[in-house]
This record gives structure tokens, C-alpha cells and sequence, in this order.
């Protein structure tokens, strides 16, 4: 990839991919799915998904799983109104950036 | 290396967080490794990276503001800086007066705090400037520091010195502790077979030496029990401190020249 992912695409990425879990997913299959993405190291996550939870765009608890508890990530009402933002801002943004590689700017 | 050491080594280097900190962290990682399963385990704990470079990554966010993307900026540096190099010659091209509304104007008036951001790292620049004066300032500061340490050295080389001495000293009595705690033991059960078979000749002087064997097992169980006490909380306790210590005066500087 050539392209940098900002500290916000970086966030955007994450909350879009925890709100697919209405339940709440877990810092392994977080990792997992953004990696298949964007690449991440194994470690790029905890300090991202501790600052969004500290923001209060996330929030976990924990669930007794397979014998032991399992800490879940799950988004705040402020995480989806965050999300949402995201989302419309990168819409403009993405769009555009490909208006302007296929019809190149207007004059 | 192996998930309990990888833990074990990271709760050590996070001893001096404050201790809700610490076992977020601890809990993210058991179970990031729990969850990656057994076959999984090596891999996933190689891609971590060193434990201090963990330890780095998490430091680094419970410093308010000044998160960075460690984690994939590292290993990408060189791209990184090719993508800088690229962004910087376009913004040579463009001019500097367009760009100036395009961060400033629209976007921080329309959108939140993130957002901002995410255009500063695209349009590269912003990104490259901060990055380039933090850089400058952290060498200075390095600098200074080791002018210091090198002025200082007969100050705070006799401290450690003695620093140094005293655990030594500590650690010498604690041995003496044990020792002498197992020799008494020793001792009382000689003179408590002594008393005992002395008790058919002479019964008084029997007595009375197994009594003194009973006071001396007395005071050698005390000493044991001293030991184990140190063994189990003092000497934990004081490694922790060091750790502590170590990491504040050394790790930091790692972060500032790195």
C-alpha cells in the first residue's frame, strides 16, 4: 500500500469494523478483520481501541467464554454518531478524489 | 518465546503504570493470545514484536495526546518517508495559499477533531513538519541530557556505588538469616537428643537442656519465618521499585531517541 493511513482513517476503520458486531467482538477478530484491510502489526490495536473506549466511542465488558472471560468492544451511542461522521466525511473525500482521477478538476 | 514469558516480561515492564492501566493491557493481550489459539501461539507473539516495543506501544497512549501510529509507521518507515518526500513536492507545486483553506477552512470548522487530522496526514505535509521539529527539539534534549549525566558522573556514580552496596549488604544479612535460622535448628535438635538421653543419668541437667533446645528451635523457626517473609514480599517488592526506576530513567530516554 501506498497510501498512509491517518490516525482518523485508522479510527473510522476500527469503529466501522466493531459496529458490524451488534453483540460486540474481541480484540483478536478486530485485529483480524482490519488486517485484512489495511496492514497492521499484531500490537498496532490495543493503544488504538484503549483511546477510542477512554473517548468513550467504545465500551467493553467482559463474557465468560470457553471457561474464561472475554473482554468485548462494543459501540457507543457517541462512537455511532462518531462513525457516522466518518463515514460522510470519507464519502466526500473518497468521491472526491475519484471524480478528480476520472474527470480530472473542473476549471 | 513462549506466551507465559511474553506476559510475565510485560507486566514487569509495565510495573510502574498505575495498575488498572496495567491489567487493561494484561487482559488485551492473555486473551489476544488465548483467542489466537495454540498452534497460532509462536507466530502471533513474534509479530508483536519485542515485549518493550509492546510495552512502548501501550506507554504511548496513556500519555494523553500524543498518540502516533507506532505500531505499522515503524515497519514502514521507508515508505513512509517516500510517501513524505512525494507529498512534499506536491505541495511545492501546489500553491501554498490553496492548501491553507483547504485544512484550515473547511474542514476544521466542519468537522470534528479526527477528521482534521486524517486530512493533515493526507495532504503529508502537516504530518512531515510536526514530525521533523519534534525530532530536532528530542535530539536537543538528548544532547543536554548526556551533557548532564558525563558533568554529573561524581555526583551520581559514587550514589549508585553505594546504591549497590547496600542491596549487597542486604542481601548478605538476608543469607545470614537463612543460615543462621538452619543452624539453630540443627543445633536445637542435637541438644534435644542430648537432653533427652541425659534425662536417664541426670534428669535436672536434662531438663534443662532440653528446654534450652526448645528456645533455640524457637529462635531459629523465627528467623525461617523472617526469610520466607522476605523471600515473598520484600525482595518482589524491591525488584519492582528497581524495574520502576530503571524504566524512568532509561526508558524514557529510549522514546526520546527513538
Amino acid at each position: 500500500m501506498v497510501f498512509n493511513t491517518g490516525a482518523a482513517l485508522l479510527d473510522a476503520i476500527v469503529l466501522a469494523v466493531v459496529s458490524k458486531c451488534v453483540e460486540g467482538t474481541y480484540g483478536y477478530k478486530i485485529t483480524q478483520q482490519v488486517r485484512s484491510v489495511i496492514e497492521i502489526s499484531e500490537s498496532t490495536l490495543y493503544p488504538v481501541l484503549r483511546r477510542l473506549q477512554k473517548e468513550s466511542c467504545l465500551e467493553v465488558y467482559d463474557q465468560e467464554c470457553a471457561g474464561r472471560n472475554r473482554r468485548y468492544y462494543k459501540l457507543t451511542e457517541q462512537g455511532w454518531a462518531q462513525l457516522n461522521l466518518y463515514e460522510s466525511e470519507w464519502k466526500t473525500y473518497s468521491g472526491k478524489i475519484t471524480k478528480m482521477f476520472e474527470e480530472g478538476v473542473a476549471e | 518465546m513462549k506466551k507465559q514469558e511474553f506476559l510475565d516480561r510485560l507486566e514487569q515492564l509495565l510495573s510502574d503504570m498505575p495498575e488498572a492501566e496495567r491489567e487493561e493491557a494484561m487482559m488485551y493481550y492473555n486473551d489476544y493470545i488465548e483467542d489466537a489459539g495454540p498452534e497460532k501461539e509462536d507466530e502471533v507473539i513474534a509479530a508483536f514484536g519485542s515485549p518493550e516495543e509492546v510495552a512502548e506501544s501501550i506507554r504511548n497512549e496513556s500519555r494523553e495526546g500524543e498518540f502516533t501510529e507506532q505500531g505499522y509507521q515503524d515497519k514502514k518507515a521507508d515508505q513512509f518517508k517516500e510517501n513524505t518526500n512525494i507529498a512534499t513536492v506536491e505541495s511545492g507545486n501546489a500553491t501554498g495559499n490553496e492548501q491553507n483553506t483547504y485544512t484550515g477552512g473547511t474542514y476544521t470548522g466542519g468537522a470534528a477533531n479526527g477528521a482534521q487530522s486524517a486530512y493533515g496526514n493526507a495532504s503529508g505535509t502537516q504530518n512531515a513538519n510536526a514530525t521533523a521539529g519534534k525530532k530536532k527539539m528530542s535530539d536537543g534534549t538528548l544532547a543536554l541530557t548526556i551533557t548532564l549525566l558525563v558533568l554529573l558522573s561524581p555526583l551520581w556514580i559514587p550514589i549508585i556505588i553505594s546504591i549497590l552496596g547496600m542491596i549487597a549488604t542486604a542481601a548478605c544479612s538476608f543469607v545470614g538469616f537463612a543460615i543462621a535460622g538452619v543452624v539453630l535448628l540443627i543445633v536445637s535438635v542435637v541438644l534435644l537428643i542430648t537432653g533427652i538421653v541425659t534425662l536417664f543419668t541426670a534428669w535436672p541437667i536434662g531438663l534443662m537442656i532440653v528446654g534450652i533446645a526448645f528456645i533455640i528451635s524457637a529462635i531459629g523457626l523465627i528467623l525461617l519465618v523472617l526469610t520466607s517473609v522476605i523471600c515473598r514480599y520484600l525482595i518482589p517488592w524491591l525488584w519492582g521499585c528497581l524495574k520502576a526506576l530503571w524504566n524512568k530513567l532509561f526508558g524514557k530516554r529510549e522514546v526520546a531517541g527513538a
